[in-house]
């Protein structure tokens, strides 16, 4: 095994990648303020119970180390948003609710591919009315137009309506049950239910099930579908929701899909995932969680969503959203290393608001040259070229092009 | 990349014709793939058809590059993407089965087993279906001619693709075991289906009403 050898799943993002990850941040960051959340940062390792109690399938799927302080399972952070809970229940448990507190960074899954995934989440926290996951909604479309997109849908979909739809049914073994639906897979539902002898009344209802996706009517076939309450609030609820979308003028960036269950086992209510024609995967995904923050102890309803940073990047990138980024200004060469003058002209120049680097390197005036343009500078200044005064220098603004000889004090006066 | 246009993954080989047929249903024309061409891919007006290895349709609609594609159960579960697959197409019957030489010393019992050693093009669905009945399975994976492998001891048993189970007999092979019935499947990509649904949707509903 090499010393460059790479664990499976981890990845390096080089300068320009990570740039460009900062500036998604920065937008995001930017549009979450205007609304009016803050950032918070939660520790890179909890304990695995606080995931636990939330999710057993995190258990499953986090890296676990053992705290040598309590001899406990510690887990690093696969899911922002018990940890967000957590903070909330115990830091704030005195506060009047909402709370607004978005997050970045990275959650660890050790699972086959990706074991690390760079999200941006927000969380409306104490509000159970439907306003609080419009709004959820309208802060992504936000989030996604300042960045430059247009053709994304955001899918809603309803945990509650599907529990409610599997409870009037009475089906067995729900968990099988689910999975086929999260696959729309007809026939392996329909092996399902033959399998267990469930009666033609009910296998003509699932059918009807498999095709609850779609625009707004949708909702009324879902309404008549089912009878029980709980299905019938979950319609009404998104009814609501739909018409507070429409009249912010979101209508058609909304699909609906209660066909199926998506979204962590705490998503008690409406869910969302966001979906862009050019990317095979989805940006973001979340919802509701009305009962996770009881578990640590502080009855609060609550909302939110995360966003996939490197799924959005590689969208933003195939799109050319993120070419326009700041290049740098200027590399100074000085041939004398006369070390004091290329500091004071850089100190000048940084001092305007220009980024200056310097050619440490020994080598030749010819492949300096060539390296800082290759590098991205747009001017590149020789200082002690020969035959020059000793307030003059050199300007090159393109490569192979001929330098101009310049007083040094101009260089900030035309700038 | 226009937005209105659908790309759609064919298998190649034995499903191609009928999913072809399937295609003409919903009024979409992919004839020009069944010429005996080199071409792997095909422009049909809004349409896009890209020709590609059964095994690899899966990859292509999960991954977003093809909408749509056809493609076999037993793929698809050997991929075990995240997709969706809302029709059964019917055609392209086959069974994943286990099978042994006749004159193999101690018959298959599952009851009995408690390791197999077994040749397969098809590792992940062996592996779980074995595991999910507490046999520890050596899985030795082969890319075709997986019938060989018992003839000359390379393992004692095979998971294979049978259709009429002509081929096994001719080597001296018998089915054992039933592990999954495939058929061809319309699947489509999570994505796709969500942000072009008044494109895709009417094609499954086109094909679905010719089943």
């Amino acid at each position: 095994m090499g010393l460059t050898e790479i664990p499976k799943g981890f990845k390096t993002l080089l300068p320009e990648e990570a740039e460009k990850r900062e500036f998604i941040l920065k937008s995001i960051e930017e549009v979450l303020s205007l609304w009016g959340y803050r950032l918070i940062s939660p520790p890179t390792i909890e304990y695995l119970s606080t995931f636990k109690v939330v999710d057993d399938s995190l258990e499953e799927i986090s890296f676990k180390l053992v705290d040598r302080f309590t001899g406990k399972l510690m887990a690093v952070r696969a899911d922002f948003t018990p940890q967000i809970a957590r903070i909330v229940a115990s830091s704030f448990k005195d506060d009047e609710p909402p709370f607004r507190f978005f997050y970045k960074g990275k959650i660890f899954r050790d699972v086959e591919n990706e074991r690390e995934i760079f999200q941006f989440g927000f969380e409306l926290i104490g509000v159970s009315e439907v306003e609080a996951d419009a709004e959820i909604v309208a802060v992504v479309v936000n989030i996604l137009e300042k960045l430059g997109l247009e053709s994304f849908q955001i899918d809603i979909g309803s945990s509650e309506f599907v529990e409610g739809a599997l409870e009037e049914l009475e089906i067995p073994d729900k968990e099988k049950f689910l999975q086929l639906l999260s696959h729309k897979d007809i026939s392996g539902i329909e092996l399902f239910l033959e399998e267990r002898n469930i009666p033609d009344n009910k296998r003509k209802k699932i059918e009807a099930l498999l095709e609850l996706y779609g625009k707004e009517d949708v909702l009324y076939r879902a309404y008549e579908l089912f009878e029980n309450e709980k299905s019938r609030n979950a319609v009404k609820k998104l009814k609501e929701m739909f018409s507070i979308l429409k009249s912010y003028g979101f209508e058609k960036k909304v699909i609906f899909d209660l066909s199926e269950k998506r979204g962590m086992e705490y998503h008690t209510g409406v869910t969302f995932e966001v979906f862009h024609p050019l990317s095979g995967f989805s940006l973001g995904i979340g919802g509701r969680y009305n009962e996770l923050l009881s578990k640590f102890g502080r009855n609060l309803p609550a909302t939110g969503i995360a966003l996939n940073i490197d799924t959005l990047q590689s969208l933003l990138e195939k799109k050319g959203l993120l070419k326009s980024l700041e290049k740098q200004d200027f590399y100074i060469i000085d041939l004398k290393k006369e070390l004091h003058k290329a500091y004071e002209v850089s100190k000048l120049l940084r001092g305007k608001g220009y980024s200056v680097a310097r050619d440490i390197v020994k080598r030749d005036m010819k492949s300096s040259i060539e390296i800082a343009f290759k590098k991205g500078f747009e001017k590149v200044i020789i200082l002690n070229a020969e035959g020059l005064a000793e307030d003059e220098c050199l300007l090159f603004i393109k490569e192979n092009s001929e330098p101009a000889k310049k007083k040094i004090k101009e260089l900030f006066e035309q700038s | 990349m226009k937005y209105d246009q659908i790309t759609i993954a064919l298998p190649k080989g034995r499903l191609l014709k009928d999913a072809v047929g399937f295609l003409k249903e919903a009024k979409i024309d992919a004839s020009e793939t069944l010429k005996e061409t080199r071409k792997l891919i095909f422009n049909q007006e809004n349409f896009r058809f890209i020709l590609v290895k059964p095994m690899d349709v899966p990859t292509y609609v999960y991954y977003g590059t093809a909408d749509i594609g056809i493609a076999g159960k037993d793929v698809i579960e050997e991929k075990g993407y995240d997709l969706y697959e809302p029709l059964d197409l019917g055609f392209g019957a086959c069974r994943l089965s286990v099978a042994e030489p006749e004159e193999i010393e101690e018959p298959y019992d599952l009851e009995k087993l408690s390791f197999i050693r077994v040749a397969t093009k098809y590792p992940r669905i062996t592996d779980k279906y074995f595991r999910s009945k507490g046999i520890h399975p050596e899985i030795i994976v082969l890319y075709g001619s997986v019938e060989l492998a018992p003839l000359v001891g390379l393992s004692d048993r095979i998971v294979d693709l049978v259709q009429t189970g002509t081929t096994l007999r001719a080597n001296g092979l018998r089915e054992v075991d039933t592990i999954l019935h495939s058929t061809a499947r319309l699947i489509v990509n999570r994505a796709s289906l969500k942000t072009r649904y008044s494109i895709i949707k009417p094609i499954i509903d086109q094909i679905k009403k010719a089943l």
